[in-house]
Protein backbone atom coordinates (compact mmCIF):
# COMPACT_ATOMS: atom_id res chain seq x y z
CA UNK A 1 0.00 0.00 0.00
CA UNK A 2 1.08 3.13 -0.84
CA UNK A 3 0.23 6.33 2.05
CA UNK A 4 -2.39 8.09 0.41
CA UNK A 5 -1.65 11.94 0.39
CA UNK A 6 -3.89 13.83 2.49
CA UNK A 7 -7.29 14.47 0.84
CA UNK A 8 -7.36 17.82 2.72
CA UNK A 9 -6.77 20.53 0.46
CA UNK A 10 -5.68 24.23 1.94
CA UNK A 11 -9.31 25.15 1.81
CA UNK A 12 -10.39 22.86 4.01
CA UNK A 13 -12.27 20.74 1.95
CA UNK A 14 -11.74 17.07 0.57
CA UNK A 15 -10.11 16.45 -2.52
CA UNK A 16 -6.86 17.32 -4.18
CA UNK A 17 -5.85 20.84 -5.23
CA UNK A 18 -5.73 21.56 -8.51
CA UNK A 19 -3.46 24.90 -9.67
CA UNK A 20 -5.04 27.82 -11.19
CA UNK A 21 -2.98 27.59 -14.17
CA UNK A 22 -3.49 23.74 -14.68
CA UNK A 23 -7.22 24.88 -14.88
CA UNK A 24 -6.53 27.83 -17.39
CA UNK A 25 -4.94 25.61 -19.26
CA UNK A 26 -7.33 22.99 -19.75
CA UNK A 27 -9.79 26.11 -20.88
CA UNK A 28 -7.77 27.07 -23.64
CA UNK A 29 -7.34 23.91 -25.28
CA UNK A 30 -10.80 23.05 -24.75
CA UNK A 31 -11.89 26.32 -26.51
CA UNK A 32 -9.31 26.30 -29.34
CA UNK A 33 -10.44 22.12 -29.89
CA UNK A 34 -14.01 23.56 -30.37
CA UNK A 35 -13.07 26.25 -32.76
CA UNK A 36 -10.80 23.94 -34.90
CA UNK A 37 -13.64 20.96 -34.97
CA UNK A 38 -16.26 23.86 -36.03
CA UNK A 39 -13.88 25.12 -38.93
CA UNK A 40 -13.84 21.38 -40.13
CA UNK A 41 -17.01 20.97 -40.09
CA UNK A 42 -17.94 24.24 -41.64
CA UNK A 43 -15.31 23.10 -44.70
CA UNK A 44 -17.38 20.43 -45.72
CA UNK A 45 -20.85 22.50 -45.81
CA UNK A 46 -18.55 25.55 -47.78
CA UNK A 47 -17.17 22.51 -50.08
CA UNK A 48 -20.99 21.98 -50.99
CA UNK A 49 -22.22 24.60 -50.97
CA UNK A 50 -19.82 26.36 -53.55
CA UNK A 51 -20.21 23.30 -55.99
CA UNK A 52 -24.17 24.20 -55.53
CA UNK A 53 -23.39 27.81 -55.91
CA UNK A 54 -21.37 27.09 -59.53
CA UNK A 55 -24.22 24.64 -61.06
CA UNK A 56 -26.78 27.03 -59.80
CA UNK A 57 -25.19 29.85 -61.57
CA UNK A 58 -23.90 28.18 -64.55
CA UNK A 59 -27.43 26.59 -64.62
CA UNK A 60 -29.55 29.94 -64.67
CA UNK A 61 -27.71 31.51 -67.17
CA UNK A 62 -28.19 28.24 -69.20
CA UNK A 63 -32.23 28.71 -68.31
CA UNK A 64 -31.95 32.28 -69.70
CA UNK A 65 -31.68 30.59 -72.94
CA UNK A 66 -33.66 27.31 -73.47
CA UNK A 67 -36.83 27.62 -71.48
CA UNK A 68 -37.50 25.12 -68.60
CA UNK A 69 -40.48 23.14 -70.35
CA UNK A 70 -37.97 23.02 -73.49
CA UNK A 71 -35.54 21.27 -71.28
CA UNK A 72 -37.83 18.88 -70.05
CA UNK A 73 -40.24 18.05 -72.92
CA UNK A 74 -38.07 17.60 -76.00
CA UNK A 75 -37.30 14.59 -76.84
CA UNK A 76 -33.69 15.35 -78.65
CA UNK A 77 -30.45 16.53 -76.89
CA UNK A 78 -28.23 18.09 -79.95
CA UNK A 79 -26.29 20.85 -78.24
CA UNK A 80 -23.64 20.93 -80.45
CA UNK A 81 -25.89 20.40 -83.98
CA UNK A 82 -26.74 23.47 -85.98
CA UNK A 83 -30.28 22.62 -85.01
CA UNK A 84 -29.89 22.56 -81.55
CA UNK A 85 -32.57 20.70 -79.25
CA UNK A 86 -32.35 20.20 -75.32
CA UNK A 87 -34.41 17.66 -73.84
CA UNK A 88 -32.68 16.45 -70.98
CA UNK A 89 -35.10 13.66 -70.73
CA UNK A 90 -32.89 11.59 -73.36
CA UNK A 91 -30.07 11.48 -70.94
CA UNK A 92 -32.38 10.66 -68.04
CA UNK A 93 -33.33 8.14 -69.26
CA UNK A 94 -30.11 6.73 -70.53
CA UNK A 95 -29.07 6.95 -66.69
CA UNK A 96 -32.17 5.34 -65.35
CA UNK A 97 -32.03 3.02 -67.69
CA UNK A 98 -28.76 1.55 -66.94
CA UNK A 99 -29.07 2.09 -63.32
CA UNK A 100 -31.99 0.21 -63.54
CA UNK A 101 -30.57 -2.63 -64.63
CA UNK A 102 -27.35 -2.27 -62.40
CA UNK A 103 -30.32 -2.22 -59.49
CA UNK A 104 -31.88 -5.61 -61.13
CA UNK A 105 -28.22 -7.30 -60.63
CA UNK A 106 -27.24 -5.71 -57.46
CA UNK A 107 -30.15 -5.68 -55.15
CA UNK A 108 -31.62 -9.33 -55.26
CA UNK A 109 -27.56 -10.64 -55.64
CA UNK A 110 -26.80 -8.28 -52.30
CA UNK A 111 -29.10 -9.28 -50.17
CA UNK A 112 -28.90 -12.83 -50.82
CA UNK A 113 -25.02 -12.35 -50.06
CA UNK A 114 -25.67 -9.58 -47.01
CA UNK A 115 -28.00 -12.33 -45.46
CA UNK A 116 -25.43 -15.30 -46.08
CA UNK A 117 -22.44 -13.26 -44.65
CA UNK A 118 -24.71 -12.03 -41.83
CA UNK A 119 -26.76 -14.98 -40.84
CA UNK A 120 -25.02 -18.33 -42.49
CA UNK A 121 -21.61 -17.96 -42.86
CA UNK A 122 -19.48 -18.78 -40.37
CA UNK A 123 -16.64 -16.46 -39.31
CA UNK A 124 -13.98 -17.85 -41.00
CA UNK A 125 -15.81 -17.59 -44.14
CA UNK A 126 -17.09 -14.44 -43.73
CA UNK A 127 -13.94 -13.06 -43.51
CA UNK A 128 -12.64 -14.97 -46.37
CA UNK A 129 -15.14 -13.13 -48.59
CA UNK A 130 -15.10 -9.39 -47.00
CA UNK A 131 -11.58 -9.12 -48.79
CA UNK A 132 -13.05 -9.94 -52.06
CA UNK A 133 -15.98 -7.70 -52.07
CA UNK A 134 -13.80 -4.65 -50.80
CA UNK A 135 -10.99 -5.89 -53.76
CA UNK A 136 -13.96 -5.33 -56.19
CA UNK A 137 -14.95 -1.81 -54.65
CA UNK A 138 -11.24 -1.26 -55.39
CA UNK A 139 -11.22 -2.03 -59.21
CA UNK A 140 -10.64 1.91 -61.12
CA UNK A 141 -14.23 2.73 -62.78
CA UNK A 142 -11.85 2.55 -66.09
CA UNK A 143 -10.99 -1.33 -65.40
CA UNK A 144 -14.65 -2.34 -65.23
CA UNK A 145 -15.36 0.15 -68.57
CA UNK A 146 -12.98 -1.45 -70.63
CA UNK A 147 -14.08 -4.81 -69.19
CA UNK A 148 -17.80 -4.66 -70.46
CA UNK A 149 -16.82 -3.07 -73.94
CA UNK A 150 -14.10 -5.53 -74.79
CA UNK A 151 -14.98 -8.63 -72.88
CA UNK A 152 -18.46 -8.76 -71.46
CA UNK A 153 -20.18 -7.33 -74.54
CA UNK A 154 -18.53 -9.38 -77.00
CA UNK A 155 -19.82 -12.80 -74.92
CA UNK A 156 -23.34 -11.22 -74.75
CA UNK A 157 -23.26 -10.71 -78.28
CA UNK A 158 -23.45 -14.63 -79.48
CA UNK A 159 -26.21 -15.00 -77.24
CA UNK A 160 -28.70 -11.57 -77.64
CA UNK A 161 -28.06 -11.36 -81.87
CA UNK A 162 -29.46 -7.64 -81.40
CA UNK A 163 -27.32 -6.40 -78.89
CA UNK A 164 -25.08 -3.65 -80.02
CA UNK A 165 -21.67 -2.73 -79.65
CA UNK A 166 -22.55 -0.04 -77.52
CA UNK A 167 -24.97 -0.74 -74.89
CA UNK A 168 -26.87 -0.10 -71.56
CA UNK A 169 -27.44 -3.77 -70.52
CA UNK A 170 -23.85 -4.84 -70.32
CA UNK A 171 -22.40 -1.40 -68.85
CA UNK A 172 -25.51 -1.20 -66.12
CA UNK A 173 -24.67 -5.25 -65.50
CA UNK A 174 -21.34 -4.31 -64.57
CA UNK A 175 -22.35 -1.21 -62.45
CA UNK A 176 -24.37 -3.73 -61.06
CA UNK A 177 -21.58 -5.82 -59.99
CA UNK A 178 -19.52 -2.78 -59.00
CA UNK A 179 -22.23 -1.46 -56.66
CA UNK A 180 -22.47 -4.99 -55.05
CA UNK A 181 -20.12 -4.16 -52.49
CA UNK A 182 -21.20 -0.98 -51.54
CA UNK A 183 -24.87 -2.93 -50.98
CA UNK A 184 -24.01 -6.33 -48.75
CA UNK A 185 -22.07 -4.15 -47.05
CA UNK A 186 -24.02 -1.41 -45.86
CA UNK A 187 -27.21 -4.25 -45.51
CA UNK A 188 -25.04 -6.35 -43.77
CA UNK A 189 -24.57 -4.05 -40.83
CA UNK A 190 -27.41 -3.29 -40.44
CA UNK A 191 -28.38 -6.98 -40.23
CA UNK A 192 -26.17 -7.38 -37.55
CA UNK A 193 -26.58 -4.71 -35.86
CA UNK A 194 -30.11 -6.60 -35.15
CA UNK A 195 -29.51 -7.19 -31.13
CA UNK A 196 -29.00 -11.30 -30.23
CA UNK A 197 -31.74 -11.28 -28.13
CA UNK A 198 -34.44 -11.25 -31.01
CA UNK A 199 -32.50 -13.90 -33.07
CA UNK A 200 -32.49 -15.85 -29.97
CA UNK A 201 -36.32 -14.95 -29.31
CA UNK A 202 -37.05 -16.18 -32.80
CA UNK A 203 -34.51 -19.17 -32.44
CA UNK A 204 -36.73 -20.29 -29.07
CA UNK A 205 -39.57 -19.90 -30.88
CA UNK A 206 -38.96 -22.41 -33.15
CA UNK A 207 -37.71 -20.41 -35.95
CA UNK A 208 -35.33 -22.49 -38.45
CA UNK A 209 -32.59 -20.05 -39.64
CA UNK A 210 -33.66 -18.72 -42.92
CA UNK A 211 -37.33 -18.04 -40.82
CA UNK A 212 -34.86 -16.13 -38.62
CA UNK A 213 -33.38 -14.31 -41.29
CA UNK A 214 -36.60 -13.32 -43.21
CA UNK A 215 -38.77 -12.36 -40.74
CA UNK A 216 -36.86 -10.63 -37.95
CA UNK A 217 -33.45 -9.74 -39.22
CA UNK A 218 -34.64 -8.24 -42.53
CA UNK A 219 -37.92 -6.05 -40.54
CA UNK A 220 -35.42 -5.33 -37.96
CA UNK A 221 -32.59 -4.04 -40.53
CA UNK A 222 -35.19 -2.77 -42.88
CA UNK A 223 -34.07 0.73 -42.79
CA UNK A 224 -30.72 0.34 -43.37
CA UNK A 225 -31.64 -2.36 -46.55
CA UNK A 226 -33.53 0.31 -47.97
CA UNK A 227 -30.69 3.39 -47.11
CA UNK A 228 -28.12 0.49 -48.73
CA UNK A 229 -30.02 0.43 -51.83
CA UNK A 230 -30.70 3.83 -52.46
CA UNK A 231 -27.28 4.18 -51.63
CA UNK A 232 -26.39 1.96 -54.58
CA UNK A 233 -28.87 3.63 -56.58
CA UNK A 234 -26.91 6.85 -56.07
CA UNK A 235 -23.62 5.33 -56.97
CA UNK A 236 -25.34 3.67 -60.20
CA UNK A 237 -26.90 7.35 -60.99
CA UNK A 238 -23.56 8.92 -60.61
CA UNK A 239 -21.16 6.57 -61.99
CA UNK A 240 -19.17 7.62 -65.06
CA UNK A 241 -16.48 5.84 -66.94
CA UNK A 242 -18.62 2.83 -67.17
CA UNK A 243 -21.24 4.25 -69.02
CA UNK A 244 -18.78 6.62 -70.68
CA UNK A 245 -16.93 3.73 -71.86
CA UNK A 246 -19.06 0.91 -72.66
CA UNK A 247 -22.72 2.52 -73.25
CA UNK A 248 -21.46 5.20 -76.22
CA UNK A 249 -22.26 8.60 -77.02
CA UNK A 250 -25.69 9.11 -78.91
CA UNK A 251 -28.17 10.88 -77.01
CA UNK A 252 -31.46 9.61 -77.32
CA UNK A 253 -34.72 8.07 -75.39
CA UNK A 254 -33.29 5.04 -74.03
CA UNK A 255 -36.31 2.36 -74.88
CA UNK A 256 -34.09 -0.61 -75.28
CA UNK A 257 -31.00 -1.45 -73.43
CA UNK A 258 -29.74 -3.59 -76.23
CA UNK A 259 -28.41 -0.37 -77.92
CA UNK A 260 -26.20 2.47 -76.81
CA UNK A 261 -26.98 5.59 -75.12
CA UNK A 262 -25.57 8.43 -73.22
CA UNK A 263 -26.19 9.20 -70.16
CA UNK A 264 -26.07 12.37 -68.07
CA UNK A 265 -22.58 11.69 -66.73
CA UNK A 266 -21.32 10.27 -70.18
CA UNK A 267 -22.55 13.60 -71.76
CA UNK A 268 -20.97 15.57 -69.38
CA UNK A 269 -17.41 14.07 -69.69
CA UNK A 270 -17.76 14.27 -74.13
CA UNK A 271 -18.38 18.19 -73.58
CA UNK A 272 -15.94 18.31 -71.05
CA UNK A 273 -12.94 16.28 -73.13
CA UNK A 274 -14.19 18.28 -76.34
CA UNK A 275 -13.51 22.12 -77.69
CA UNK A 276 -16.48 23.79 -76.83
CA UNK A 277 -16.63 27.36 -76.38
CA UNK A 278 -16.58 28.42 -72.84
CA UNK A 279 -19.57 29.93 -72.04
CA UNK A 280 -21.37 29.36 -75.15
CA UNK A 281 -24.74 27.05 -74.91
CA UNK A 282 -23.00 24.10 -75.51
CA UNK A 283 -20.82 24.74 -72.92
CA UNK A 284 -23.60 25.82 -70.44
CA UNK A 285 -25.55 22.21 -70.74
CA UNK A 286 -23.18 20.20 -68.75
CA UNK A 287 -24.47 22.51 -65.74
CA UNK A 288 -27.45 22.46 -66.64
CA UNK A 289 -26.98 18.28 -66.83
CA UNK A 290 -25.02 18.27 -63.63
CA UNK A 291 -27.68 20.15 -61.98
CA UNK A 292 -30.51 17.76 -62.93
CA UNK A 293 -27.72 14.64 -61.62
CA UNK A 294 -27.61 16.58 -58.48
CA UNK A 295 -31.49 17.14 -57.87
CA UNK A 296 -31.66 13.00 -58.80
CA UNK A 297 -29.24 12.25 -56.23
CA UNK A 298 -30.35 14.59 -53.79
CA UNK A 299 -34.02 13.41 -53.89
CA UNK A 300 -32.53 9.47 -53.49
CA UNK A 301 -30.95 10.84 -50.14
CA UNK A 302 -33.93 12.56 -48.89
CA UNK A 303 -35.69 9.59 -49.77
CA UNK A 304 -33.10 7.47 -47.61
CA UNK A 305 -32.94 9.86 -44.97
CA UNK A 306 -37.12 9.79 -44.74
CA UNK A 307 -37.33 5.53 -44.95
CA UNK A 308 -34.41 5.75 -42.17
CA UNK A 309 -36.44 8.12 -39.77
CA UNK A 310 -39.64 6.48 -40.68
CA UNK A 311 -38.87 2.60 -40.46
CA UNK A 312 -35.83 3.06 -37.78
CA UNK A 313 -36.65 0.56 -35.24
CA UNK A 314 -35.42 1.29 -31.92
CA UNK A 315 -34.72 -2.17 -29.83
CA UNK B 1 -15.52 -19.45 2.90
CA UNK B 2 -17.73 -21.79 0.87
CA UNK B 3 -15.78 -24.49 -1.22
CA UNK B 4 -17.17 -25.70 -4.38
CA UNK B 5 -19.27 -28.33 -3.62
CA UNK B 6 -18.84 -31.91 -5.49
CA UNK B 7 -20.56 -35.13 -3.64
CA UNK B 8 -22.27 -36.42 -6.66
CA UNK B 9 -25.14 -38.21 -5.07
CA UNK B 10 -26.70 -34.42 -3.83
CA UNK B 11 -30.26 -35.21 -5.46
CA UNK B 12 -31.13 -37.96 -2.83
CA UNK B 13 -33.29 -36.12 -1.07
CA UNK B 14 -35.53 -35.62 -4.28
CA UNK B 15 -38.09 -38.18 -3.95
CA UNK B 16 -39.70 -37.39 -0.65
CA UNK B 17 -40.01 -33.76 -1.34
CA UNK B 18 -41.57 -34.19 -4.25
CA UNK B 19 -43.99 -36.96 -2.55
CA UNK B 20 -44.58 -34.84 0.24
CA UNK B 21 -46.12 -32.14 -2.19
CA UNK B 22 -47.66 -34.34 -4.52
CA UNK B 23 -49.59 -36.22 -1.56
CA UNK B 24 -47.96 -40.21 -1.16
CA UNK B 25 -48.10 -40.65 -5.07
CA UNK B 26 -44.94 -39.59 -7.13
CA UNK B 27 -44.79 -36.65 -8.58
CA UNK B 28 -45.35 -36.69 -12.49
CA UNK B 29 -42.35 -35.43 -13.93
CA UNK B 30 -42.46 -33.25 -17.38
CA UNK B 31 -38.96 -33.34 -17.66
CA UNK B 32 -36.19 -34.94 -15.74
CA UNK B 33 -31.93 -33.64 -15.97
CA UNK B 34 -29.65 -36.37 -15.47
CA UNK B 35 -26.10 -36.54 -15.17
CA UNK B 36 -25.53 -33.27 -17.43
CA UNK B 37 -22.10 -31.79 -17.91
CA UNK B 38 -22.08 -28.67 -19.97
CA UNK B 39 -19.26 -27.36 -21.79
CA UNK B 40 -18.33 -23.78 -23.39
CA UNK B 41 -15.50 -24.54 -25.56
CA UNK B 42 -13.24 -25.63 -22.56
CA UNK B 43 -14.99 -24.09 -19.61
CA UNK B 44 -16.85 -26.76 -17.93
CA UNK B 45 -20.45 -24.96 -16.65
CA UNK B 46 -22.56 -27.22 -15.40
CA UNK B 47 -21.35 -30.86 -13.45
CA UNK B 48 -23.12 -33.61 -13.20
CA UNK B 49 -26.69 -31.66 -12.48
CA UNK B 50 -29.65 -33.44 -11.30
CA UNK B 51 -33.15 -31.99 -11.26
CA UNK B 52 -36.32 -33.30 -11.64
CA UNK B 53 -39.00 -30.58 -13.12
CA UNK B 54 -42.51 -31.28 -12.09
CA UNK B 55 -45.62 -31.09 -14.30
CA UNK B 56 -47.70 -28.51 -13.89
CA UNK B 57 -45.30 -26.91 -11.06
CA UNK B 58 -43.04 -23.67 -11.26
CA UNK B 59 -39.32 -24.95 -10.57
CA UNK B 60 -36.90 -21.80 -9.07
CA UNK B 61 -33.29 -21.70 -9.97
CA UNK B 62 -31.32 -19.50 -7.63
CA UNK B 63 -27.90 -18.93 -7.04
CA UNK B 64 -24.96 -16.91 -7.15
CA UNK B 65 -23.95 -14.85 -10.76
CA UNK B 66 -22.52 -17.86 -12.59
CA UNK B 67 -23.40 -20.56 -10.80
CA UNK B 68 -25.00 -22.05 -13.84
CA UNK B 69 -28.44 -21.48 -13.52
CA UNK B 70 -29.02 -19.85 -17.35
CA UNK B 71 -26.40 -22.12 -18.59
CA UNK B 72 -28.86 -24.96 -17.52
CA UNK B 73 -31.93 -23.34 -18.65
CA UNK B 74 -30.76 -22.49 -21.75
CA UNK B 75 -29.91 -26.37 -22.24
CA UNK B 76 -33.56 -26.97 -22.43
CA UNK B 77 -34.29 -25.20 -25.30
CA UNK B 78 -30.90 -25.93 -27.09
CA UNK B 79 -29.68 -22.17 -27.26
CA UNK B 80 -26.37 -22.92 -26.56
CA UNK B 81 -26.42 -24.48 -29.78
CA UNK B 82 -26.56 -21.71 -31.89
CA UNK B 83 -23.06 -20.69 -31.01
CA UNK B 84 -19.72 -22.93 -31.50
CA UNK B 85 -18.06 -24.97 -29.49
CA UNK B 86 -20.33 -25.38 -26.84
CA UNK B 87 -20.98 -29.08 -25.68
CA UNK B 88 -23.75 -31.25 -23.77
CA UNK B 89 -23.32 -34.40 -22.27
CA UNK B 90 -25.67 -36.58 -20.24
CA UNK B 91 -29.63 -35.80 -20.75
CA UNK B 92 -32.68 -34.11 -19.95
CA UNK B 93 -35.54 -36.47 -20.72
CA UNK B 94 -38.39 -35.26 -22.04
CA UNK B 95 -41.67 -37.00 -21.19
CA UNK B 96 -44.12 -38.07 -21.40
CA UNK B 97 -41.86 -40.04 -23.97
CA UNK B 98 -38.49 -39.80 -22.74
CA UNK B 99 -36.38 -38.39 -25.61
CA UNK B 100 -32.93 -37.12 -24.69
CA UNK B 101 -33.45 -33.72 -25.66
CA UNK B 102 -29.77 -32.73 -25.66
CA UNK B 103 -28.49 -35.59 -27.34
CA UNK B 104 -26.26 -35.13 -30.67
CA UNK B 105 -28.39 -36.71 -32.71
CA UNK B 106 -32.00 -35.15 -31.53
CA UNK B 107 -32.44 -32.01 -33.53
CA UNK B 108 -32.57 -28.71 -31.41
CA UNK B 109 -36.18 -28.21 -33.16
CA UNK B 110 -37.56 -30.94 -31.50
CA UNK B 111 -36.75 -28.94 -28.09
CA UNK B 112 -37.61 -25.40 -29.22
CA UNK B 113 -40.89 -26.70 -31.38
CA UNK B 114 -41.76 -27.54 -27.62
CA UNK B 115 -40.76 -25.87 -24.66
CA UNK B 116 -40.82 -21.58 -25.18
CA UNK B 117 -38.63 -19.45 -23.50
CA UNK B 118 -39.25 -16.53 -22.33
CA UNK B 119 -36.28 -13.92 -21.97
CA UNK B 120 -34.71 -11.17 -19.50
CA UNK B 121 -35.21 -8.27 -21.87
CA UNK B 122 -38.46 -8.07 -23.72
CA UNK B 123 -37.67 -9.19 -26.99
CA UNK B 124 -40.38 -8.38 -29.66
CA UNK B 125 -39.85 -8.83 -33.50
CA UNK B 126 -40.21 -5.81 -35.36
CA UNK B 127 -43.76 -6.10 -35.61
CA UNK B 128 -47.00 -5.69 -35.42
CA UNK B 129 -48.79 -6.78 -31.75
CA UNK B 130 -50.87 -9.41 -33.51
CA UNK B 131 -47.66 -11.01 -35.73
CA UNK B 132 -45.79 -11.07 -32.90
CA UNK B 133 -48.34 -13.26 -31.15
CA UNK B 134 -49.01 -15.05 -34.26
CA UNK B 135 -45.29 -15.45 -35.27
CA UNK B 136 -45.06 -19.15 -33.60
CA UNK B 137 -48.03 -19.95 -35.06
CA UNK B 138 -47.57 -19.36 -38.44
CA UNK B 139 -44.06 -21.20 -38.67
CA UNK B 140 -45.95 -24.06 -37.07
CA UNK B 141 -48.07 -24.19 -40.28
CA UNK B 142 -51.39 -22.69 -38.66
CA UNK B 143 -52.62 -20.86 -41.30
CA UNK B 144 -56.37 -20.43 -40.98
CA UNK B 145 -56.65 -16.98 -39.97
CA UNK B 146 -59.50 -17.91 -37.86
CA UNK B 147 -57.42 -20.07 -36.21
CA UNK B 148 -54.64 -17.86 -35.95
CA UNK B 149 -56.73 -14.61 -34.69
CA UNK B 150 -58.51 -16.72 -31.95
CA UNK B 151 -55.25 -18.39 -30.61
CA UNK B 152 -53.99 -14.90 -30.47
CA UNK B 153 -56.80 -13.95 -28.53
CA UNK B 154 -56.71 -16.38 -26.08
CA UNK B 155 -52.48 -15.87 -25.77
CA UNK B 156 -53.36 -12.23 -25.15
CA UNK B 157 -55.85 -12.91 -22.95
CA UNK B 158 -53.80 -15.56 -20.99
CA UNK B 159 -50.66 -13.29 -20.35
CA UNK B 160 -53.23 -10.20 -19.27
CA UNK B 161 -52.59 -8.15 -21.92
CA UNK B 162 -55.82 -8.31 -24.50
CA UNK B 163 -57.79 -5.29 -22.61
CA UNK B 164 -54.47 -3.18 -22.88
CA UNK B 165 -53.81 -4.25 -27.02
CA UNK B 166 -56.91 -4.98 -28.09
CA UNK B 167 -57.49 -1.61 -30.01
CA UNK B 168 -53.42 -1.70 -31.23
CA UNK B 169 -53.49 -5.63 -33.08
CA UNK B 170 -51.69 -3.70 -35.97
CA UNK B 171 -49.28 -0.92 -34.43
CA UNK B 172 -45.92 -2.14 -33.86
CA UNK B 173 -44.75 -3.91 -31.10
CA UNK B 174 -42.13 -1.12 -30.01
CA UNK B 175 -44.95 1.18 -28.94
CA UNK B 176 -46.04 -1.05 -25.80
CA UNK B 177 -44.02 -0.16 -22.86
CA UNK B 178 -41.77 -2.24 -21.05
CA UNK B 179 -43.88 -4.09 -19.20
CA UNK B 180 -46.23 -4.68 -22.05
CA UNK B 181 -43.77 -5.73 -23.67
CA UNK B 182 -42.70 -8.67 -21.94
CA UNK B 183 -46.18 -9.51 -21.45
CA UNK B 184 -46.19 -9.81 -25.04
CA UNK B 185 -43.69 -11.75 -25.12
CA UNK B 186 -44.65 -14.32 -22.59
CA UNK B 187 -48.10 -14.40 -25.18
CA UNK B 188 -46.49 -15.36 -27.79
CA UNK B 189 -44.31 -17.79 -26.31
CA UNK B 190 -48.09 -19.18 -25.02
CA UNK B 191 -49.74 -19.23 -28.23
CA UNK B 192 -48.28 -22.48 -29.23
CA UNK B 193 -49.42 -23.88 -25.98
CA UNK B 194 -45.41 -25.40 -24.83
CA UNK B 195 -45.06 -27.76 -23.00
CA UNK B 196 -42.61 -26.18 -20.87
CA UNK B 197 -41.57 -22.43 -20.49
CA UNK B 198 -38.56 -21.07 -19.46
CA UNK B 199 -38.52 -18.25 -17.59
CA UNK B 200 -34.69 -16.44 -17.91
CA UNK B 201 -35.19 -13.50 -15.29
CA UNK B 202 -38.24 -12.59 -16.61
CA UNK B 203 -38.11 -9.09 -14.38
CA UNK B 204 -34.87 -8.03 -14.13
CA UNK B 205 -35.06 -5.13 -17.23
CA UNK B 206 -38.92 -4.39 -15.46
CA UNK B 207 -39.66 -1.56 -12.82
CA UNK B 208 -41.92 -2.92 -9.44
CA UNK B 209 -45.46 -2.56 -10.96
CA UNK B 210 -44.61 -4.35 -14.10
CA UNK B 211 -42.89 -6.96 -12.33
CA UNK B 212 -45.48 -7.46 -9.88
CA UNK B 213 -47.94 -7.65 -12.91
CA UNK B 214 -45.56 -10.71 -14.32
CA UNK B 215 -45.73 -12.61 -10.94
CA UNK B 216 -49.32 -12.36 -10.72
CA UNK B 217 -49.52 -13.56 -14.50
CA UNK B 218 -46.90 -16.49 -13.52
CA UNK B 219 -49.24 -17.36 -10.55
CA UNK B 220 -51.79 -17.48 -12.77
CA UNK B 221 -50.18 -19.89 -15.52
CA UNK B 222 -49.35 -22.31 -12.52
CA UNK B 223 -51.23 -25.68 -13.32
CA UNK B 224 -52.04 -25.19 -16.72
CA UNK B 225 -48.24 -24.81 -17.28
CA UNK B 226 -44.84 -26.43 -16.43
CA UNK B 227 -42.28 -23.75 -15.25
CA UNK B 228 -38.55 -23.38 -14.83
CA UNK B 229 -37.87 -19.74 -13.50
CA UNK B 230 -34.23 -18.40 -13.27
CA UNK B 231 -34.26 -15.17 -10.73
CA UNK B 232 -31.53 -13.18 -8.85
CA UNK B 233 -34.73 -12.12 -6.62
CA UNK B 234 -35.10 -14.49 -3.95
CA UNK B 235 -38.55 -12.91 -2.73
CA UNK B 236 -39.80 -13.83 -5.78
CA UNK B 237 -38.95 -17.44 -5.83
CA UNK B 238 -40.22 -17.71 -2.78
CA UNK B 239 -43.54 -15.92 -3.72
CA UNK B 240 -44.02 -17.96 -7.34
CA UNK B 241 -42.53 -21.19 -7.46
CA UNK B 242 -43.41 -24.56 -5.68
CA UNK B 243 -39.95 -25.80 -6.20
CA UNK B 244 -36.74 -23.97 -5.82
CA UNK B 245 -33.27 -26.02 -6.97
CA UNK B 246 -30.07 -23.81 -5.37
CA UNK B 247 -27.17 -24.19 -7.34
CA UNK B 248 -23.50 -22.90 -6.73
CA UNK B 249 -20.31 -23.11 -9.25
CA UNK B 250 -21.86 -25.53 -11.43
CA UNK B 251 -22.98 -27.83 -9.26
CA UNK B 252 -26.55 -28.66 -8.02
CA UNK B 253 -26.58 -27.85 -4.42
CA UNK B 254 -30.16 -28.27 -2.99
CA UNK B 255 -33.29 -28.91 -4.47
CA UNK B 256 -36.43 -29.39 -2.53
CA UNK B 257 -39.84 -27.82 -2.11
CA UNK B 258 -39.38 -24.22 -1.41
CA UNK B 259 -40.51 -23.60 1.29
CA UNK B 260 -38.28 -26.06 2.88
CA UNK B 261 -35.19 -24.10 1.03
CA UNK B 262 -36.14 -21.06 2.39
CA UNK B 263 -36.91 -21.81 5.98
CA UNK B 264 -34.97 -25.31 6.73
CA UNK B 265 -32.17 -25.92 4.10
CA UNK B 266 -30.11 -29.24 4.14
CA UNK B 267 -27.12 -27.60 2.97
CA UNK B 268 -25.28 -24.84 4.91
CA UNK B 269 -24.28 -23.30 1.52
CA UNK B 270 -27.96 -22.69 0.54
CA UNK B 271 -28.54 -21.61 4.34
CA UNK B 272 -25.88 -19.10 3.59
CA UNK B 273 -27.26 -17.74 0.22
CA UNK B 274 -31.16 -17.14 0.98
CA UNK B 275 -30.34 -15.37 4.12
CA UNK B 276 -28.11 -13.20 2.24
CA UNK B 277 -25.01 -14.09 3.64
CA UNK B 278 -23.47 -14.74 0.52
CA UNK B 279 -23.75 -13.84 -2.98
Amino acid sequence: MVAAASPVSRTGQRGLTVSPTFLARRRVVDRTMRVVLFLSAALSVLVTGSIVYVLLSESVKFFTQVSIIDFLTDTQWTPVFQDKHFGIMTLVSGTLMSSLIALVVAIPAGTVLAIYLSEFARPQVREAIKPFLELIAGVPTVAFGYFALLFLTPIFQIFIPGLASFNLLVPGIVMGIMILPYIVSVSEDAMRAVPAELREGAYALGFTRLQTATRVVIPGAFSGVTAAYILGMSRAVGETMVVAIAAGQQAKLALNPLEGAATITAYIVQISLGDVPHGSIAYLTIFAAGMTLFLMTFVFNILAFWLRQKYREVY
Amino acid sequence: MLQPGHSENEMTAVTPALDAVAGKEPAPLRAAVRKLDFFYGDNQALKAVELPIVEGKVTALIGPSGCGKSTLLRCFNRMHDLYPGNRYEGEIILYPEGVNIVAAEVDPMLARLRIGMVFQKPNPFPKSVYENVAAGLYIRGIRNRSEVAGRVEAALRQAALWDEVKDRLQESAYGLSGGQQQRLCIARTLAPDPELILFDEPTSALDPIATAKIEELMDELRGAYTIMIVTHNMQQAARISDFTAFMHLGHMVEYDVTSRIFTNPTEERTQAYVTGRYG
